[in-house]
């Protein structure tokens, strides 16, 4: 039995196949589209998916939607009609955009599937998140979390799931926190007040409230209220969320926060090496992000109390857009009390496809029977040769018109040497200060680069780490970078009582480093002395786990800087001309493409 | 100019999309250069648009379309594309034309002047690789010519449709609010202030419901 899981419509647009339970493949439509956070029916997706798999549309069984668009529809009704007469324009616009769009989303699978109406099954959408967290993690019973912006009408969600004998999962819902009582919307909302780009730069308020003190953590808990009971209540009057053109706050959130940062006032902290001096008014917002980060830790802490009183489990998978918070992850890790706490690789919407692929699944009598890692995205294996490269002619490139559009280098040269040969030179590079990219195998699903779509740096040497920022990924010095490190020597860097969280193979949460360790990853640290770690089994990315292995032979460091192999405001890299692409444009050093070196000379 | 980013990006995918297919080693090299320029055209705008506002705003999105069927990988195919290619890069530059001559900031006409010179000569550039490929494959040039002309045309009218169906609808959705708002605003209202446990109640309600659809027949 093959179904098609499609999530669209919000952010994150997936699709994905599962063959008798086992999901085959799963991909985002921003890696097709280079639009990141692509909202948009993920036909792209549908149709590289269905030729990856080698799936002909009609032996699609099912087709799973991650949502139910017209319990949707009712709640943005009731949203625009509830600041009636004021909302005129927007409910026109809302409303036409959806009755024109999403509601015939059917009609938009048939058109790219051909699948009839009455195959296509609606999941309510924290359905859909937790079915996929609950799988993924393969456990035998568990609490779910799910916390996100709003789904149908929901904002936050808890579960107990168990595996019956027949496999199939079992997940009743315990809890339901109604819009617009919502912790993602709210946290959005600061994000936006802080300047930055809501659904996509949260982790950017994450990362600045490390810089402040929880100094109007107060203000922010009339705003999100902690209920007796272990649940939360929002007061909506500091919210407008109708505005599209400004941050959607009201009067009486600027009276309690002040105005809101323009994009063109500089932060200036800096997570290593000296940061210039630092405004005051800027120190005012990264107090603001501590107290949302903070206030948002307590809250879910609660939730998270709640859930084991009343499922009595000891494992908790967290699931939807909030779940990718790495800060609350890692508390929740070392200090809720669970066992085990388990996020799954794709924790957003993107999962989502997944997730209601695999609950009809489950349904129709087929349920995942083993759990799954991020590795499910496509692999373009052959399909670079290093002829390919000479028949693009980018010498000819390089020469004429082009000059504004690359960076300047004289040529390249490429070659396959094998892949014990490429570590050992990979290895060399990042020893001399360079930057690698590094793409192999199948992309990973999910937003985290986890060593198959990667840019790699000595995470000791602040020299290359500057370059990286400032000449390939325009990152501002605030945020962070992460690190790869291989299972055995997670000891050396973390004090886990009890082996290695699972919580923390897929760089999903931030974790103290040992004062000893913290030479060895100097530059992929945060500013409290945390880094969020990938800590790689060699059974899940042998040849990740190789290189790690090379490069700490080499250099006597045995971690990697890693991060996302994407060029600011872009996805990540996908296919191999778009690895070209991102070398030719930015200052990397070196590219890897399966078992293709090419250097730039 | 967010929208222009877009276009520009656009076009950047439509090079790369059209890369994957296309085997002639001088079209790829085409190819390649012009989807380099497009994104460096889109980064600037984009760069320009932030600069013109204080807070991040919505970035439109565009639905990928490829501008010609280029899958079959044949030279027929790749010269519809080239052709699409052609007379898509001159419609922008007259676009940009008329915005430079509207836009009073010198730095932005500065920035179209630029883009439009790049944009010409990639129209050129496909126009010659076009003339190159159907002379080798023997294609009629006049016929690929007419056709995008033709496929043009109808692009415009589609947009001025919908363009105009849009406004029709949501007059009719205006007129719709200010009759029946009032009874909406009551029950959304309502609705709003739902309690939790009324809320479980109804998602438990809507779960039973998807489970009970989901049943093997």
């Amino acid at each position: 039995m093959i179904v098609l899981g499609i999530s669209s419509d919000f952010h994150d647009s997936s699709a994905c196949l599962v063959k008798d339970g086992v999901p085959l493949v799963t991909a985002a439509e921003e890696r097709f589209s280079y639009q990141k956070h692509d909202s948009g029916f993920p036909e792209l997706a549908i149709k590289s998916c269905l030729r990856w798999a080698g799936v002909q549309p009609e032996e699609i069984d099912f087709v799973a939607y991650h949502e139910e668009p017209v319990v949707k529809f009712s709640r943005i009704m009731a949203s625009r009609l509830q600041g009636f007469p004021f909302t005129a324009r927007n409910f026109a616009r809302t409303v036409r955009e959806i009755v024109l769009g999403q509601l015939w989303v059917k009609l938009d699978i048939f058109r790219a599937t051909g699948v009839s109406a009455d195959k296509i099954h609606m999941v309510p959408h924290h359905l859909s998140h937790a079915t996929y967290a609950f799988s993924a993690a393969n456990l035998p019973r568990a609490a779910i979390l799910v916390i996100d912006a709003v789904g149908e009408w929901t904002s936050t969600s808890l579960f107990s799931a168990e595996r019956g004998d027949d496999g199939n999962p079992r997940i009743q819902l315990l809890d339901a926190v109604p819009y617009p009582h919502s912790l993602g919307m709210v946290y959005s909302a600061f994000t936006a007040f802080l300047g930055f780009r809501v659904n996509e730069s949260e982790n950017s308020t994450m990362a600045l409230a490390s810089f402040g003190t929880p100094r109007f953590a107060g203000e922010v808990r009339k705003i999100i209220r902690a209920e007796s009971d272990g649940l939360y209540s929002v007061d909506p009057d500091y919210f407008d969320f109708s505005v599209t053109d400004r941050p959607p706050l009201s009067r009486k959130f600027y009276s309690a926060f002040g105005p809101a940062r323009s994009n063109k006032d500089k932060l200036s902290f800096a997570c290593v090496g000296e940061s210039s001096p630092v405004d005051p008014r800027m120190q005012h917002y990264a107090d603001v992000a501590a107290s949302i980060q903070t206030v948002l830790e307590e809250i879910v802490f609660a939730l998270a109390a709640r859930a084991k009183r009343l499922t009595g489990v000891d494992s908790l998978c967290l699931a939807g857009g909030v779940a990718l918070n790495c800060s609350m992850n890692g508390r929740l890790i070392r200090e809720s009390g669970f066992k085990n706490v388990f996020i799954p690789p794709d924790p957003g919407d993107g999962g989502g496809a997944l997730g209601a692929a695999l609950y009809v699944s489950a349904k129709f009598g087929a349920p995942a029977r083993k759990g799954f890692g991020p590795y499910l995205g496509l692999d373009y294996s052959g399909r670079l040769q290093t002829g390919d490269l000479a028949r693009l002619e980018i010498h000819e490139i390089l020469q004429h018109r082009s000059k504004a559009a690359v960076k300047k280098f004289g040529g390249f040269k490429s070659e396959t040497p094998g892949f014990a040969a490429i570590a050992e030179r990979v290895s060399e590079k990042l020893a001399r200060g360079q930057v690698i990219g590094w793409f192999q195998g199948r992309f990973e699903n999910g937003p985290r680069a986890l060593g198959n779509r990667s840019l790699l740096v000595d995470p000791r040497n602040a020299e290359a780490t500057r370059r990286l920022s400032r000449q390939v990924k325009l990152r501002a010095p605030f945020r962070p970078y992460a690190c790869s490190l291989n299972e055995e020597k997670a000891s050396v860097f973390f004090d886990f009582k009890d082996g290695v969280p699972a919580g923390t193979r897929w760089m999903s949460s931030a974790h103290p480093v040992r004062p000893q360790a913290r030479e060895f990853v100097s530059e992929a640290l945060h500013v409290d002395g945390t880094t969020r770690p990938q800590i790689l089994a060699r059974a899940e990315n042998q040849k990740y786990h190789d290189l790690i292995s090379a490069w700490e032979a080499r250099s006597g460091c045995p971690a990697l800087l890693n991060t996302s192999f994407n060029e600011s405001g872009y996805p990540l890299v996908s296919s191999p001309v778009d690895a070209i692409l991102a070398f030719l444009r930015t200052d990397i050093d070196a590219l890897v493409v399966d078992d293709v070196l090419i250097e730039k000379v | 100019m967010y929208e222009f980013a877009q276009t520009e990006l656009d076009s950047a995918w439509q090079s790369v999309h059209a890369l994957q297919y296309v085997t002639d080693p001088r079209i790829r090299s085409l190819l390649l250069q012009h989807a380099l320029e497009e994104l460096h055209h889109s980064e600037l705008f984009a760069d320009a648009a932030s600069e013109q506002s204080d807070f991040p705003q919505a970035v439109p999105l565009t639905r990928r379309s490829p501008l010609s069927e280029v899958e079959s990988g044949d030279g027929s195919a790749a010269a519809k594309f080239l052709a699409a290619l052609a007379v898509g890069e001159n419609e922008i530059r007259n676009d940009f034309q008329v915005y430079r001559r509207a836009i009073p900031d010198p730095r932005i006409r500065r920035l179209f002047a630029q883009i439009e010179n790049d944009e010409e000569g990639h129209a050129e550039n496909s126009m010659a690789s076009l003339t190159r490929l159907a002379r080798e494959n023997g294609i009629s040039m006049r016929a690929i010519r007419w056709r995008h002309a033709w496929e043009l045309l109808k692009r415009r009218h589609k947009s001025l449709g919908m363009k105009m169906g849009a406004l029709i609808l949501d007059t009719a959705l205006t007129v719709l609010y200010f009759v029946f708002g009032g009874f909406g605003h009551w029950q959304a209202r309502r609705r709003m202030v739902m309690s939790y446990e009324q809320q479980l109640k109804i998602s438990r309600q809507q779960y039973e419901l998807a489970e009970s659809k989901v049943r093997p027949s």
